[in-house]
């Protein structure tokens, strides 16, 4: 295309509706393919391997409740401009900030160390030893960040965002049977027993995590947004939301497709990400398989960029501190501590030889599960209010919905915590 | 209270309040001050009342509950930690309107500090009282509350401010005379002497 025509494509995205929400689309977006990091993938391939289509079902639902839930943070950082750690220090009290923050530093810490575990043998699958690939990979997140300005950054992660359509693609090299894909969306199925209930809360508890509410919220104060962009922000929610549960869904039908009722593979031995990308070779070539490693690599690449920065800036949010990646480092020396520490010592944990990784994934998954119940009913409080929320506070209808969602992640919540703590067999 | 001592406002709130009748009518909800931040005096006190079927002179129709109401500190006869007494008899309450005033818990505990040049310096961990004619007065901001150190940096600042006001505070308080202005709720503090 001419330089005349780009300069014509442009006026015309400018004069319709589609500027606004280009200019606003990225936090949602954003948020939600994070949401689809190395344990998020493993999760999914498990469930995948191990009950097939059956369990594609849960996304749906899954993906309601998420939607509710980010689309209350939209509405809380646009109309207020502020994170949700700052209302919840204004709203609750300064000792309840510090315990949301403390449980939320161990979880996010767990979950890096995970990405970076995911950078690592997704690296190795592509011949790469993962003491180069953690170093490498951790320096130029570390520089992207600290020499990046907002727009530059979230460019960046929207264009790092592309990698999961390899998930896409090796659901297709799997050669799946669509009906049977279609029917397991469309027919609430499984065997009902205490594991296949423990999958589905895994991956509700995968997919809804605390940082999430934190990062978007202060995501879109950091954009600036405001009261008109409302809409075109409830869309990036929406459109982010959809991305999930495409993706996750890709993972679980490639896996299903590959692995479950496949005699010559074990479905029950695939309890991780890498091995699903190992052992979809023989079954669905090796460009499905370098795919899913691809799909793993660069997951985890963006989701060890984000959560260190999501943990920076609501750190420094609910304690007041400078932050921003706008800033340099003598301007905001603990946005920038917080963001390093969580970098090297992610990276660093996974360097060294006979660390108990599981143990970390356990007390990740635990600790998420504590604080989600305490987070959202802080947000539904705070997005009752009508002093904080103006007009904007939700309805009656569907703040109920919003209760009745809730408590139904309390009690998988629940549930999944003392699976996590006292595991069955 | 006695003259000059001290009380946190994050001990003052939620104590049971009392009327001159010695019933127990609601909890202290906020404190109010005036807008402008050269005066630190505190004005009035805001109960949270257990009920009302009256503001001030106008009857209402019928009891209600979860009623904030601002009463002149005048009418204050005691204060401490454990309660808080008025010296008029609920429900025949002096009520007064919150208009050009500054509700302390609301508008400046948790809010943000900036320095001059709008840098965040760190959020308001809890606001120090101290008896004063007969009232209460605003000393100053506190900091840190134990679970987080303050950096050296800033209690270099709260140093800086201290010497400039020559007070004699806790390490972790910025004396009120160094908050120079509030703004779209953010606390503008001064800069301390090079």
């Amino acid at each position: 295309m001419s330089a005349v025509g780009f300069s014509n494509l442009r006026k015309r995205i400018r004069e319709s509706n589609l500027g606004p929400l280009l200019a606003v689309l990225g936090p949602g977006i954003i948020v939600a393919m994070v949401d689809n990091d190395a344990g998020g993938i493993a999760t999914y391939s498990v469930a995948g391997a191990r009950y097939g289509y059956a369990i594609l079902w849960v996304m749906i639902p899954t993906a309601v409740l998420l939607y509710m839930v980010q689309e209350m943070n939209a509405r809380m950082g646009v109309i207020t401009g502020k994170g949700l750690a700052s209302l919840i220090r204004e709203k609750f009290s300064f000792r309840l900030t510090a315990l949301i923050m403390l449980a939320m530093l161990a979880a996010n810490f767990a979950n890096t160390v995970s990405d970076f575990a995911g950078i690592a043998a997704g690296a190795e699958i592509f011949g790469v030893r993962y003491y180069i690939a953690v170093p490498i990979a951790a320096a130029g997140i570390w520089w992207l960040v600290l020499k990046g300005t907002y727009k530059v950054v979230e460019k960046v992660f929207l264009l790092v965002s592309l990698v999961y359509i390899a998930y896409i693609i090796s659901a297709f090299l799997a050669r799946p049977d669509w009906s049977e894909v279609a029917k397991g969306f469309l027919v609430p199925s499984g065997s009902m027993n205490a594991s296949f209930i423990l999958m589905v809360i895994t991956i509700v508890g995968t997919t809804i995590a605390p940082w999430m509410q934190f990062y978007q919220q202060s995501s879109i104060v950091d954009k600036g947004l405001s009261e008109k962009d409302l809409r075109y922000e409830r869309a990036d929610t929406g459109i982010g939301t959809v991305f999930l549960v495409i993706t996750a869904s890709a993972i679980m039908i490639a896996c299903a497709a590959a692995f479950f009722n496949n005699p010559n593979v074990g479905a029950t031995q695939i309890k991780s990400a890498e091995q699903a990308a190992l052992a979809l070779a023989p079954v669905a070539g090796d460009y499905a398989s370098y795919l899913f490693a691809f799909g793993l690599l660069g997951a985890s690449i963006f989701a060890a960029s984000i959560l260190p920065l999501a943990t920076a800036y609501t750190v420094c949010e609910a304690f007041g501190w400078e932050y921003g990646v706008d800033h340099s480092f003598s301007e905001a020396p603990k946005f920038y501590i917080v963001y390093t520490t969580f970098i090297v010592g992610g990276a660093a944990f996974i360097m060294v030889p006979g660390m108990p990784l599981i143990t970390v994934m356990l007390i990740s998954q635990t600790v998420n599960g504590l604080l989600l119940p305490v987070v959202l009913t802080c947000m539904l409080k705070i997005i009752r209010d009508r002093d904080v929320m103006g007009d904007h506070v939700n309805g009656d209808t569907y703040n109920t919905v919003a209760w009745l969602a809730v408590f139904v992640l309390y009690v998988l919540d629940a549930w999944l915590v003392i699976a996590t703590i006292f595991p069955a067999g | 209270m006695q003259e000059g001592e001290q009380i946190s406002l994050s001990d003052l709130v939620k104590v049971k309040v009392y009327d001159r009748d010695g019933r127990h009518i609601g909890h202290v909800q906020d404190l109010a001050m005036k807008k402008d931040v050269s005066t630190p005096g505190i004005s009035h006190l805001g109960i949270h009342l257990l009920w009302t079927d009256r503001v001030g002179e106008v009857e209402l129709v019928r009891r209600a509950e979860d009623v904030v109401l601002l009463v002149p500190w005048s009418k204050v006869s005691e204060v401490s930690e454990e309660a808080v007494r008025i010296s008029e008899s609920h429900p025949a309450l002096t009520a007064e309107s919150s208009g050009g005033l500054r509700l302390v818990r609301r508008d400046i505990l948790n809010q943000q500090m900036l320095d001059q040049r709008g840098n965040r310096i760190q959020r308001v961990d809890d606001v120090l009282l101290r008896a004063e004619g007969g009232g209460l007065v605003v000393e100053g901001l506190e900091v840190s509350k134990g679970l987080l150190y303050t950096s050296s940096k800033l209690r270099a600042f709260i140093a800086g401010l201290r010497r400039k006001h020559m007070v004699r505070h806790d390490p972790d308080l910025i004396p009120w005379e160094a908050v120079q202005r509030i703004e779209d709720g953010k606390l503008v503090l001064e800069e301390p002497p090079e």
